[in-house]
Formats: C-alpha cells, structure tokens, sequence
C-alpha cells in the first residue's frame, strides 16, 4: 500500500471503507434474507392457496362435481400469481382445468402423496394430494368388528391439484428489493462521504494549514505563522513551525545584516584596491615614462660613444655601461610588452612560416648567453612549417630558452619541434633544476621566481614565462609544462601545422637592411636632451638629419633646407599640436601623406598604443634601442620604396 | 436390533406366565386369549376377571395374548374366554377339549369359523348387534321416517340381505345397492337418497371407513338423511344414531357365562350381548331439523319389544 496520498484521502479511505464493506455486507445479507422470506412467503402463499383449494374440492372429487371443481379453478385463477388451476383424479383424468399450464414443467399424470413443488425459471408448480379428511372411527368395538375383514386399504388419494404459479410477482418483488438495496448502499455510501469529506476537513485543515505555511517560510515569507488550533501533536507541530519560522527570521535579519555588513566592507576594500591599483599604474606610466627618457637619451649617448675611437680600458668601460644600459632596456622592454598585452592592443598577424629559421635565430640569439653559463644550447633541424603569428612566436620561444638557459646550471637546452597530427609540438627542454609540481601554475604569474628570493638581477625580472603565458593565451595555442624536481623541465606549445608557402613574407624579413647612408630624416623631440642623442646616433650612421624641438621650428629648417625628408620620427608627447600624431598629420600636409612616419614614446600607457595604432603610425617606446631604430627606419624606407 | 427387539417383546414379557404354566403354578380356572392389549379387548378382559372374583373367589384367571397361547398348555384349565377374531381362529386351530366362550367377535365371523371346526359345547357373544334390533331401533327412534336405505360392500352381501329382509318386515322402503370400490359410493348414494332416507351403515371396510365417512356423512346430510352407525365413533363423526355394546357389557355377560360352566353347568348358546347402549348425536338432529327420539325412550321400546318376543 505505497500509495501517494494525502492526509484527506487517507482519511476518506478510513472512513468510508469500513462503512462501504458494513453497507455492502449488510445490505447484501438483509437483501438474501429478505428475499429468502419473499420466496419462503410466496411458496407458504401457494401452498396454502393448494390446500385450501385441495379442501375446497375434496368433496367435489369425491362427489365428481366437476362443475364446482371448474368453479373453484376459475375463482383459483382470479387470485395473484396464479396462471393454471388443474384438478386431477386419481386416475390422471383432469376434472376441471383453468387458465394455462406453465411452460417449462413437464407433466406427470402419476399420484402424488405429499406436496410436491416444481420449480421453473419463470413459473412454480405445486401439486397438492386431495386427500379425504380423516374421521377416527376406529375405536376398540369398530377394531374388533373389522378384525377379521381383510387388511386391503383402499388408496386414501382422491386426486390431486395443480397450480401453476408466475413468478413474475415474485421476480417484481425481488426487483423492488435490489433497487432498493442499492439505492440505500448509494444513499448511505453518499452520506458517509460526504461525512468523511467534513470530517477529513477537519483533520487535515490544520495539517494542511501548517503544510501551506511551511512552504510560504521555504518561499522565504519569514512572517508567515500558524494559527493554534487544537491540542496534542497538531498543537505541538503548529508551535513548532512557528519556532522554525521565527528562529529561522532571526538567522535570517543576523545573516542579512552580515552579509550588509560583509558587502560594504568588501566594497571599500575593492574601492581601496582599485584606487591602489590605479595609483600604481599611474605611477608605473609615470615611472617607466620619466625613466625612459633618460634611458633614451643613455642609449643614444653610448651607442654615439661607441663609435668613436676610444682606448681599451674607456670601450671597456662603454662596453660595461652599454650592457648595464641594455639590461636596463630589457627590463622596460618587458614591462612594455605586458602593458601591451594588458591594453589587448596586440593584433596577432597570423600567417604560414617555417620554423626552422625563427628556431636558428633565436638560438643564435641564446647562443652566447648559453656559452657563458657553460651549457649546451641545441636546435634540433626541421622542415615544418607553422600558421601562426612568427614575431609572437619567436618572442615565446626566445622567451623559454632564456628562462630555460636561466635555471639550467649545467648541461645542455635543446628546442625541437615534432608533428603530432595536423599540430606541431615545438618544446624546449633543459636539464635544469625543475619545477615542484605544486609551483607550475604560479610560474606564469608577474614577477615570480623560484628559486631566487634575493631578487639577483642576473636571474631576470620573473616576466618572460608571464609574457609567454600571455602571448599563447593570445594566439590560443595551448601551452604545458613537465617537470621533475632536480632533472630538468620540459615547455611545449602546441602550434597548428601547415603546409610549405613558396614565396612567404618571411623571406622579405630576412632581406638584410640596407645601409641607411644619405637618408633624410626629420626628427621632432621637445626634450633636448633626447633629441640631441637621437641625432647623434643618425648622424652616426650616415643619415641626413633635420632635429627640431618642434614641428613649426622644423618646417622653417626644411624650408631653409629646401629638400623634402623621406622619414619623419616624433615624439608622441608635444607641447605643440598636443601630440606627436597631430604634428605627423601637419608635416605629412606639407610634405606628402604617404610620408613614412613613426612615433617615439617614454609612455608606456595604454592609451598612447592605443592612438598610434588607430593612426597606423608605428611605435617605439624611449628608450629606442639603436638596433631596432635601424630596423624600423629600414622597414618604412623599404615599404615607401 | 430394535424391530428384534419390537418382535420378540411379546414373548418376553410373558415369560414368567409360561414358566408357571410349566409347572411352578397350578393351572388357572379360565385362561383369556385376547387377540389384543389394551383398549376394548383389555376392558372386556379386565371385567371378566373382575366379575368372576365376584361371583368365584376361588377361581384363578390368567389372561394371555394369542401369540403367548400358542407356546401354552392349556391341561388343567377349565375354561378359555378369547377376546376378539383373531384370538378365536388361535384357539379353535389349537382345538383344545374345554369349553371355548368367543367373545368380541361379529357373528358372520364365528359362524364361519365354528363351521370350519365343527365344535360342539362352545358358545360366542358377537360384538355386532342384530339385524332386527338395528331395524327396530331406527323404527323406535324416527318412527316417521318410512325409507331405509343400504349400501352393501363385496363383504357385506348377505348382511345387508338380511337388514333388507327385516326392513321390509317392519314396514320400511327398502333402497339396496351394492358396489364393489368406494368410486361408486357417491353414485350409490345420489340413487338411494334421491329421496330422504335412513342410511344404514354396515362394518363394511371397503365403504364404511375413516376417509369415506366425511364425505358419506356429507352427502347424506346434503340429501338430508340421516346415518345409523355401529359404534360410538359413528356418532361422535356425525351419525345421527348408533346402537352398541360396551365391553364391559360383554365382558360382564360372558363373565356369567363362565362362571355357569365353573359352576359345573354349560355355556349358553351364542347370541349378542343382551346389553346394549343407543346413541344419539343431538347436533346433528339438530342441524337435519330432525328430532328423534330420546336413547333411553329407544331402550325402553326395544326392552319391551324384545321382552314380548
């Protein structure tokens, strides 16, 4: 009996269950009794209709006045139920007759003796002996006169009479009963569900109350409270749920004020941070600005010193301060790049290229590094080729290999690449000192280093494998990391593969910059410092240059010059114009507007990438290092060619 | 075991009567044979023994039922008194040498049985009354009434023969049919009582019987007739008028019977009980607007009447 129901059901169950089976059973035990008396009635009915007709025609037989026999059948007939009236000598012979045998009942012309009761489907006979009444005359004197007669006794059976009854009144009768037999279990069946409905109401009301105000609490209608109505276990269970109800407003009001309280302290704290956050970053922008200037101008100055002729302790000395200088570059260079990965302002340039002159470059790059350190930096030889961003790509991998170069202290780094499918698994592998396994996510986070709590600035700033990170979360490359503490380390990049392109871009990047000799270039720099070092440095190299400390200063030298420059460099960062960009838009108006132009900047913010990059003018942050000046000067010369 | 028991009974129950017939008692006087126990036959029995202490002290009587006679020696008795036709056939087979009083019996029955043994010294009392003491009864009671009217039976011939006979001599008309079943009775009855008549009932078993009595009382009253039965029953069923003796009255003449023949003298010849009591159902005269005359008054005519005789 697993049935889901509910307290009113069960309880209508309770209720009307017994009263159904006591109505069925007594109504179906009175209803057998009553018919039982109907039929026992009816047949006591026939039978005294038979003996009152046996008596009525005993002397009628006896006397053969058929006559009166019919008579007495036809007034037989008149009464209920009777359909035939039939009386019978005792030869068989039929002495009056009335009305129509029943159907059904065969017919036996033999004697009876006793009362004798037929029965049929529709129809019940009975077939009463006439027997002459019984006068004792037998006393003692009329014994002993018959006392020596023969014994012979005549058959004492006059005849017989046979009524055939309907049962069509009895069947009626019968008929009325059931009706209303089932018409009282219906009536009472009615009234008792209707009691139980009443009364399951009142049993399950109150549970059903609390089951409503329970639900109205879990919908969080903390208020909801049940009225108290009876006593007992209902009583104890409304109290309780009203208990529930109100701790559970109280634990509510406690939580909510926490979790207030909680938000707004999170709140401030969040503000706090952000407002930190800013600070710094104003203050790294600052910072990285205000020291790239100088930086600038150091490089420029070293670069210049460089190339005159110096005596062997002085270049050693140049030599030192240029490697301090570079390092120093280095440092703000990837400071830079994670700015610029942080603006989202780096377009990945996706394009086919072969691997095997991006791995020997970056190798060579490593190389010497490597041999100073005492290790064995190896590039194993492949003919695959890559769809990705190259430059990214080589920055990565350089990246790895001098991480790897890094905590390697001996043995040897080896970069390869093996297809796995339509993807190409370039790893770098060394035999360093390995990460512990709880270490490899935090690697990748800004300024991490393991392995070197003082900071030694030989070991790097902790951003290269950020960086790495970084770049691969950009070309969507998937990127891992296997290690074992104290037997090296494994960094793999997964990179799509593709087929061979036959004239690829790469090559023209592999062209050899030309020589910048009798190059004119005009050079606009508010800071004079920076300016006179960047001019320097041009002028080292062969180039013809126009410097101005600003654009209106450097149209009056042009037009004195009289000749049009084939480059322009400008400082982003212009009292006059407001910036670099408007200062470049006014030369080019003059001078053509398809004059290559590119800007130089000591802002490392977001929002000066931002401009350049919506004016499509390139970029180089201060401090410019000479090579990379070469490379871009070379570039626009080569594309404006 | 039971129906063993039922038969055998008898015989044990007179047991002690044969072991002193063998031998441990002297033989009684007279030895009653009685056909039955009980009722008419233990009332004549009982009033014989009781008279003949009366007038014999001395004598001893033994009464035995006629099963228990059979297995009896019957040396040393005096007399035998039977006590119903069954008990008189017992004893005339078993001829016993002392005189026989046959008692309770109807005279067509002992004369038939007394041919058949050719005794001699034996005597009867019949339980029936005589064809002209009935006549003259019926004349005494309804002198008025002028139609006698007879049913005879296949047993009954000559009875009723002679009842006619004697009919006829006292002056009646006379209506006679015989039947052989009780189907004709009610066609006998429409004859003879076309017209009101006295209808004399005959001990015939196959007309006059238990279940036909209703119906013939009923006929004759619907012809408004009259019936004269045999016995007190008939006139308790409704027979205007019956004429019977009593036990005691037999038992009391054959007791003076025996005790003449104890007394060293000889048994009277047979005849009917010269006692005898008349019987009338007053209701039913009543209802037949009849009014006969009172059974004392019958007596007394008839006492004169046979007395003159």
């Amino acid at each position: 009996m697993n049935f889901n129901w509910g307290i009113r059901s069960r309880v209508i169950l309770v209720a009307v269950l017994p009263m159904m089976v006591l109505a069925i059973v007594l109504t179906a035990f009175y209803m057998t009794s009553r018919l039982a008396d109907i039929e026992q009635a009816y047949t006591a009915r026939s039978t005294a209709f038979a003996r009152q007709l046996v008596a009525a025609s005993e002397y009628a037989v006896f006397s053969g006045n058929n006559d009166a026999l019919q008579q007495l059948a036809a007034a037989m007939l008149a009464e209920d139920g009777v359909v035939g009236v039939m009386v019978m000598d005792r030869f068989g012979e039929i002495l009056a007759r009335s009305g129509r045998p029943a159907s059904g009942i065969g017919f036996d012309k033999g004697l009876v003796t006793t009362s004798l009761y037929v029965s049929a489907s529709d129809s019940l006979r009975i077939i009463e002996p006439i027997l002459p009444s019984r006068v004792e005359l037998d006393d003692g004197l009329s014994a002993a006169v018959f006392e020596s007669q023969s014994t012979w006794q005549m058959p004492p059976v006059l005849g017989k009479v046979v009524i055939d009854l309907s049962r069509t009144h009895i069947d009626s009768k019968r008929a009325e009963l059931l009706r209303t037999g089932v018409l009282t279990v219906f009536v009472v069946l009615i009234g008792t569900l209707a009691l139980a409905v009443s009364m399951s109401r009142g049993v399950s009301g109150p549970i059903r109350r609390v089951a409503a105000a329970v639900e109205k609490i879990g919908q969080g209608q903390f208020s909801e409270r049940v009225p108290i109505v009876g006593g007992g276990s209902l009583r104890s269970l409304a109290e309780g749920v009203n208990e529930m109800a109100a701790e559970l407003t109280s634990m509510h009001d406690e939580m909510s004020r926490r979790i207030t309280e909680a938000t707004s302290e999170l709140r401030a704290r969040k503000e706090e941070a952000e407002r930190a956050n800013m600070a710094k970053s104003r203050f790294l922008a600052a910072a990285s600005h205000d020291l790239r200037q100088p930086m600038h101008a150091l490089g420029l100055f070293i670069a210049e010193l460089s190339q005159h002729k110096q005596n062997s302790n002085r270049e050693r000395l140049i030599e030192q301060i240029s490697a301090s200088a570079e390092a120093m570059e280095d440092l703000l260079d990837s400071l830079l790049d994670i700015s610029k990965l942080d603006a989202d302002v780096l377009e990945p340039s996706v394009r086919s290229f072969a691997l095997q002159p991006i791995f020997e470059r970056v190798a060579g790059a490593q190389q010497s590094y490597a041999r100073e350190r005492g290790l064995e930096l190896r590039i194993t030889p492949t003919d695959q080729w890559a769809l990705s961003d190259p430059v990214l790509i080589e920055r990565i991998l350089g990246n790895l290999l001098s991480n790897a170069i890094r905590y390697t202290p001996a043995g040897r780094i080896m970069l390869a690449c093996r297809k796995r499918g339509e993807r190409l698994r370039i790893e770098v592998r060394d035999s360093g000192i390995g990460i512990p396994a709880d270490a490899r996510t935090i690697i990748f986070q800004e300024f991490v280093q393991l392995d070197n709590p003082e900071r030694a600035r030989d070991k790097g700033l902790g951003l290269g494998l950020a960086i790495v990170r970084r770049l691969t979360d950009l070309l969507g490359h998937r990127l891992d990391v296997r290690s074992r503490p104290g037997r090296g380390s494994v960094f793999a990049i997964e990179v799509p593969a593709s087929a061979p392109v036959a004239d690829s871009p790469e090559s023209s990047q592999m062209r050899t910059p030309g020589d910048l000799a009798g190059i004119r270039i005009a050079l606009v720099d508010d800071d004079p410092l920076a300016l006179s070092a960047m001019n320097g440095l041009l002028l080292a190299w062969g180039c013809e240059v126009v410097a101005a400390h600003n654009a209106k200063t450097l149209f009056d030298l042009l037009m004195a010059d009289g000749r049009v420059p084939q480059v322009v460099i400008c400082d982003f960062r212009l009292a006059e114009f407001g910036n670099g960009i408007k200062a470049i838009r006014a030369i080019r108006a003059r001078f053509g507007t398809d004059l290559p132009a590119a800007l130089i900047t000591g802002d490392t913010g977001s929002d000066v990438l931002g401009l350049a990059h919506d004016a499509e003018l390139p970029l180089l942050h201060k401090p410019v290092r000479p090579a990379r000046l070469r490379a871009l000067l070379n570039r626009l010369i080569t594309n404006c060619e | 075991m039971t129906s063993w028991l039922r038969a055998r009974l008898p015989l044990f129950l007179f047991m002690p009567l044969l072991l002193c017939a063998a031998g441990v008692r002297a033989a009684p006087d007279v030895l009653v044979v009685s056909s039955e126990m009980g009722g008419a036959y233990e009332e004549v029995a009982d009033t014989i023994t009781r008279e003949l202490r009366l007038s014999d002290p001395t004598a001893a009587v033994e009464i035995v039922s006629r099963q228990a006679f059979r297995a009896r020696s019957v040396d040393g008795i005096r007399a035998i008194v039977t006590i119903g036709a069954l008990a008189a056939g017992e004893v005339i087979l078993a001829a016993a040498p002392m005189p026989v009083l046959h008692t309770l019996l109807p005279q067509e029955t002992y004369e038939r049985l007394a041919d058949s043994a050719a005794r001699t010294g034996d005597s009867a009392i019949f339980v029936d009354q005589p064809a002209d003491r009935q006549i003259a009864a019926i004349r005494a009671a309804l002198p008025e009434w002028q139609r006698l009217a007879l049913i005879a039976g296949p047993q009954t011939h000559e009875l009723v023969a002679q009842l006619a006979r004697i009919g006829n001599v006292e002056g009646f008309e006379v209506v006679v049919r015989e039947i052989t079943s009780d189907r004709e009775l009610f066609a006998a009855m429409q004859q003879i009582m076309s017209r009101p008549a006295v209808l004399l009932a005959v001990p015939d078993r196959e007309i006059f019987n238990s279940h036909t009595i209703q119906n013939i009382l009923l006929t004759s009253y619907r012809h408004r007739s009259p019936v004269v039965g045999f016995s007190p029953a008939y006139v308790r069923a409704g027979a205007l008028l019956a004429l019977y003796a009593t036990p005691s009255q037999i038992g009391k003449q054959a007791a003076d019977a025996i005790a003449s023949v104890l007394n060293g003298g000889r048994l009277p010849p047979p005849s009917h009980s010269h006692e005898y009591e008349v019987g009338v159902n007053l209701t039913v005269a009543r209802s037949l607007g009849i009014h006969p005359r009172s059974a004392e008054t019958i007596k007394s005519v008839l006492s004169r009447r046979e007395i003159v005789q």
